[in-house]
């Protein structure tokens, strides 16, 4: 994973190592001008383009899960082992995100994103034997809409209304080979969530000459249970961001995030839910806040790149699960 | 913990390189595309032959500006003056642009009895809304907004053209 991300780095620093070159734009039309991107810094969910612009965007990110706990306490693996017969005790996850826009009109964006998931989970048994579950492939995907209801005469304040309808394109079927053979794995393993869902937000995004202030939240809910007669739980997210341009091509952004999650509904007849915790829905959902640091940099041609690093400062979940430990996310967007 | 070092090792990277772009060049080129346009789409009731734009701004953003005497493109030759000093912009020019940290001298400059002169401020000025035209920042891109009350107080008339692209204030005069 680390050669893979080392590699992606060096690729992005020997870009943004290219020097802009001089162009003589007094060809170009009053509209053509107010098109070109000359600033960094959008708000990745919730922004919206110009009339006909189209967008493009791949998305990389890399977290890790490494000590268990029990609602805002660490808890050792032999507690779990207590009441388990395997404990997991690492989890990375590595997701790949496709995500596409375009604007029908200044105040209508549409949006498509899919993503590829590749997650792998290291447990060890009562016996102390130890072994890695792994799984890869289509996620679940989203077709959006962002709609600007409400701009200042300058610009300088505006609400947007954020509507998303997740589609389980992503496997809820997914096994791996245990200490018991080849056998379904996990709700945590599973590459979608097996329901459609509807995801409602809305956003208010406040523009000075410097920064950017946006204050967002968002609501997930499924729609239906899945086949395999379980629905996961719903979800809220409260975002404050903050972002400052500390050049007129690169900006400094930091976020504030609180999440809560319900627990999962129904379980899984597939599953053996006092063998493992992830096997278990009362070990699902809980809240978490956590804060983001990123640097974006806009590049010629209307390229910009993104990094951010997210850590968890609080915590409190349900059940017995695997905590959040970091995260790493890495982006790329083109705006045509 | 790795993938905190390589974080750190390319924030580290993505500040070194920072120096490379001190300033941002196609924001500049986008202000100097903007002003030819502005200059393109205005009419001067009483304006002599020669075209001529001041600029108001630091040496090394001045630079910018001066490519504009030198485009391919334009049909009309126009002349930049660099100005420092509100003397030198009462008898110069047919527009002036005020560039950043100049908020003082654009303010002096509207409390002259100038007139028959387009006055462009940079959109980081605080006090931009003296200017007849402002550049803009609206997300990523660079706009402009026309306040048509300073329009008319100085006699210049800007095209339809110029105004259908423009956010327009105090448009009730």
């Amino acid at each position: 994973m680390n050669k893979h991300l080392s590699l992606f780095l060096c690729l992005l620093f020997l870009l943004i190592s290219n020097p802009i070159k001089a162009q003589d734009l007094t060809s170009l039309s009053l509209e053509e001008l107010g098109e070109i991107d000359v600033f960094p810094g959008t708000v990745l969910d919730t922004h919206i383009h110009q009339k006909n612009d189209m967008m493009f965007a791949l998305y990389q990110s890399y977290s890790e899960m490494d000590s268990l706990g029990r609602e805002t306490k660490n808890i050792s693996i032999n507690d779990t082992l207590s009441q388990y017969m395997v404990s997991p005790t690492h989890m990375s996850m590595r997701m790949t995100m496709f995500h596409a826009m375009y604007a029908y009109s200044d105040n209508l964006t549409f949006a498509f994103m899919t993503h590829f998931m590749d997650m792998s989970m290291k447990h060890v048994t009562r016996m102390k034997q130890e072994f890695t579950t792994q799984s890869q492939g289509i996620g679940d995907s989203a077709i959006t809409l962002n709609y600007l209801f409400n701009e200042s005469h300058n610009g300088k304040n505006h609400w947007i209304m954020h509507t998303s309808f997740i589609i389980p394109t992503g496997s809820i079927d997914e096994k791996g080979t245990t200490p018991l053979g080849y056998v379904q794995l996990p709700y945590a393993m599973q590459l979608g969530q097996g329901s459609y869902q509807l995801k409602l937000g809305m956003d208010y995004t406040l523009s000075q000459q410097n920064y950017i202030v946006s204050a967002n939240f968002f609501a997930q809910s499924p729609i239906n249970t899945n086949e395999a007669n379980y629905k996961v739980g719903d979800s809220f997210s409260a975002n404050l961001t903050y972002l400052y341009s500390l050049t007129n091509i690169m900006s400094l952004d930091a976020h504030i995030n609180y999440m809560w999650q319900n627990s999962i509904s129904g379980f899984d007849e597939r599953l053996n839910s006092n063998i493992v915790p992830t096997a278990n829905t009362n070990n699902y959902g809980g809240k978490n806040l956590n804060i983001n640091v990123g640097v974006s940099w806009l590049l010629p041609y209307r390229n910009k790149i993104s990094v951010s690093y997210v850590k968890p400062i609080w915590q409190n979940i349900r059940g017995i699960q695997l905590q959040k430990n970091e995260q790493i996310n890495l982006s790329w967007e083109i705006t045509l | 913990m790795r993938i905190k070092i390589f974080f750190l090792l390319f924030i580290n990277s993505l500040l070194f390189s920072s120096t490379l772009y001190a300033n941002n060049e196609q924001a500049y080129q986008v202000k100097a595309a903007y002003l030819y346009q502005f200059f393109k789409y205005t009419n001067w009731s009483n304006k002599n032959e020669a075209n001529t734009i001041g600029v108001f701004a630091e040496k090394d953003i001045q630079k910018y500006f001066t490519l504009i005497e030198e485009s391919y493109f334009l049909k009309n030759k126009i002349t930049i003056y660099s100005i420092n000093n509100i003397e030198d912009a009462l008898k110069c020019c047919d527009m002036i642009y005020f560039g950043p940290n100049t908020e003082l001298k654009l303010q002096q400059l509207t409390q002259t009895k100038l007139s028959g002169v387009v006055i462009v401020a940079d959109d980081s000025l605080t006090n931009g809304h003296l200017a007849m035209i402002q550049l803009h920042k609206k997300g990523t891109k660079l706009k402009f907004i026309v306040n048509s009350y300073n329009t008319l107080s100085q006699n210049i008339e800007l095209s339809s053209r110029l105004l259908r692209v423009a956010i327009k204030i105090n448009t009730d005069v």
